[in-house]
């Protein structure tokens, strides 16, 4: 859905958009103060 | 074999600034993992505000222009405890070195296999320790 809409967007075609997705766990993840505020989701 | 690549706004963070986040970050590492400190990898990407964009909040914290969004990359199987006080400790680093908000720092640690490395000539010097081999992984072997 994302290359879908990228596509639209910038009127290209659908080949043209390459994505690659990359996974961590909520533990592995800081969004400040030091703490894995999503550490609850792995 | 941690790689480090920190991603700050343009204007924000001079030479002398960037050597404190990039040192903090090092010995965040050194401290939480127990890495040699010649297992040093760091990309610096100074970006115009264009390209640097993020929310001014979220989950309680605030955003300023110096936040610093990093991404570590390393060898997996280190325990959560030890993720985590990798975490606390590079943003206690970073904080006390350079001066920002303890809110301005958002970390994405990323694990992969040892086969997945090569730290030159195209061999996977680690490719021993992988998932399906924890013992062989964070005790035995830097990276």
């Amino acid at each position: 859905m994302i290359g879908h809409e990228k596509a639209a967007g910038a009127s290209k075609a659908k080949d043209e958009g390459v994505i690659l997705l990359s996974e961590a766990p909520g533990e592995n993840v800081s969004f400040g103060q030091g703490l894995a505020q999503r550490a609850f989701i792995s | 074999m941690p790689v480090a690549k920190i991603h700050v706004l343009e204007g924000q963070y001079n030479e002398a600034r960037l050597a404190k986040v990039s040192s903090a970050i090092q010995n965040g590492l050194i401290s939480a993992l127990g890495i040699p400190p010649e297992d040093f990898f760091q990309i610096i990407h100074i970006l115009p505000r264009g390209q640097f964009r993020h929310t001014p909040s979220f989950l309680g914290l605030n955003y300023s222009d110096d936040l610093i969004v990093l991404e570590i990359t390393f060898i997996s199987g280190r325990p959560k405890q030890k993720r985590l006080g990798l975490l606390k400790a590079l943003n206690d680093g970073v904080v006390a070195t350079a001066g920002i908000s303890p809110d301005d720092l958002l970390i994405t640690l990323y694990e992969t296999p040892g086969e997945n490395i090569s730290f030159g000539r195209g061999l996977a010097q680690r490719a021993h320790i992988s998932d399906k081999d924890p013992k062989a992984t964070y005790a035995d072997h830097h990276g």
